[in-house]
């Protein structure tokens, strides 16, 4: 069963990652993904390339947010709702998709 | 001789004595049964894996087209409708080119191969679509990128000038050349992403200029820049070109006609992906390994190179404007130089 995006624990428990037909690279302040199959390119701030590169190796999203919480110095509780919000928004332009869920 | 007949006229007087010729433009080597002006010429035998060209006849090149399974992409016609320009893909074969009275080739999709069917008509008209549409898409299949830019080289290093065609950008290359600056390529700029920096290649040692431009060209067959070479609606010089690529530092976009007082330079910081990546020339090859390496190059440059914006009315001269950025380029690479 997919999980449920509008579930916050059920994107951490996610794993999540930068599908094939999508490419990204980091320009001088800003990263821009592009995804092949629209041909559409979408711009990142560079706390959101940041973000996109650590998902797309971390495990899960939760392990995302505890480097991610490490690197900038905020509280992971924080780092964590904002992650869910940014990986909403990258499912819905399919920036990234979800390969797999931890067991619960 | 039939129409369809591939004709030599004009051709391979400049080919070595077993009739081949081999150059290099755009970044890739070219083998090719005849001579291609301002293509800086290399010896026979020294390159590996060139582009080669073939001379066929317009037969053997529709037969060489499948009937079936390509999609036009590029489509131009005269005021009147008739057709002036065609670009048809074919994802095995590759592109087909076809421009009014500069003949029809295919470009294989890798941009090893072209097959050459060539016009009846004096060289000047094909060799010019040759180098400013199939040399560059054979090199855009083979892996370099393409933008609409002119350049130069100063010291080690390359600057670009980005512009729309007619706005002056190979004029502004002309006046700096006259200043001291090396030639690099007048139209099209190939791309290459090289360590920590973006490398522009030489393209056609051959400018078209406005004949009516007494300080570049004058009437007669030697201009301040170099030989006249040829005489259209354009005066076609051919000038002395630099050999080597060129770390590429500094990129002008070049904004005309807008309402200021005068030619003002900005730097672009951070610099605009959208800017960058809307340079692109060939815009019809949307193939997904050309926009990755069009990401991938655009990102270098962004992070290796200043990129800055020319806003100038539209009374500036193209002498004017060159003063300008002879004034600013030098601290542009000094500054690229320090970051």
């Amino acid at each position: 069963m997919p999980p449920d995006r509008s579930e916050p624990s059920s994107i951490l428990d996610a794993t999540l990652r930068v599908p094939q037909q999508v490419v990204y690279r980091p320009f001088a302040a800003e990263t821009v993904a592009l995804n092949l199959e629209t041909g559409q390119y979408h711009g990142l701030n560079p706390t959101g390339g940041r973000m996109l590169e650590v998902l797309d190796r971390a495990p899960t999203a939760r392990d995302a947010a505890a480097q991610l919480a490490e690197e900038f110095g905020v509280e992971r509780e924080e780092i964590e709702r904002d992650l869910v919000e940014f990986c909403a928004d990258l499912l819905e332009r399919r920036l990234i998709e979800i390969s797999g869920l931890e067991p619960g | 001789m039939s129409p369809a007949e591939p004709t030599t006229a004009g051709l391979g007087e400049r080919a070595g004595t077993d009739g081949r010729w081999s150059g290099t433009a755009f970044g890739i080597d070219l083998e090719a049964p005849f001579a291609i002006d301002g293509l800086l010429a290399t010896e026979p035998g020294s390159i590996e894996a060139p582009t080669r060209l073939e001379l066929v006849s317009r037969e053997e090149l529709e037969l060489a087209w499948p009937s079936e399974g390509a999609q036009r992409r590029v489509e131009r016609r005269f005021p009147d409708g008739r057709l002036a320009l065609t670009i048809d893909r074919h994802e095995q074969v590759g592109y087909r080119l076809w421009w009014v009275r500069a003949g029809r080739y295919i470009v294989g999709p890798d941009g090893l191969r072209v097959l050459c069917s060539l016009p009846r008509v004096g060289a000047a008209r094909w060799q010019r679509y040759v180098v400013a549409q199939v040399l560059p898409l054979a090199a855009a299949l083979r892996g370099l990128e393409v933008i609409h830019a002119s350049a130069v080289s100063v010291g080690d290093q390359a600057v670009a000038f980005v512009a729309p065609s007619g706005t002056g950008k190979t004029t502004l290359a002309a006046h700096l050349v006259l200043g001291g600056a090396g030639f690099l390529t007048d139209d099209v700029l190939a791309l290459e992403a090289r360590g920590d920096a973006v490398w522009g290649h030489p393209g056609v040692g051959v400018v078209n200029l406005e004949a009516s431009d007494d300080e570049l060209v004058g009437p007669g067959k030697v201009s301040r820049l170099g030989q006249v070479v040829g005489r259209s609606d354009k005066a076609h010089v051919a000038l002395a070109q630099e050999v080597n690529p060129k770390p590429l530092r500094a990129v002008y976009f070049l904004e005309r006609g807008l309402p200021v007082d005068h030619a003002t330079v900005e730097r672009v910081s951070p610099p605009d992906p959208r800017l960058l990546l809307a340079s692109a020339f060939l815009p019809h090859l949307d193939s997904p390994e050309r926009l990755v390496n069009q990401l991938q190059v655009c990102a270098l440059l962004s992070r290796s190179s200043g990129i800055y914006r020319v806003r100038a009315p539209a009374a500036t001269s193209a002498v004017e404007l060159a003063a300008v950025l002879s004034r600013h380029i030098p601290d542009a690479l000094r500054r690229a130089g320090h970051e």
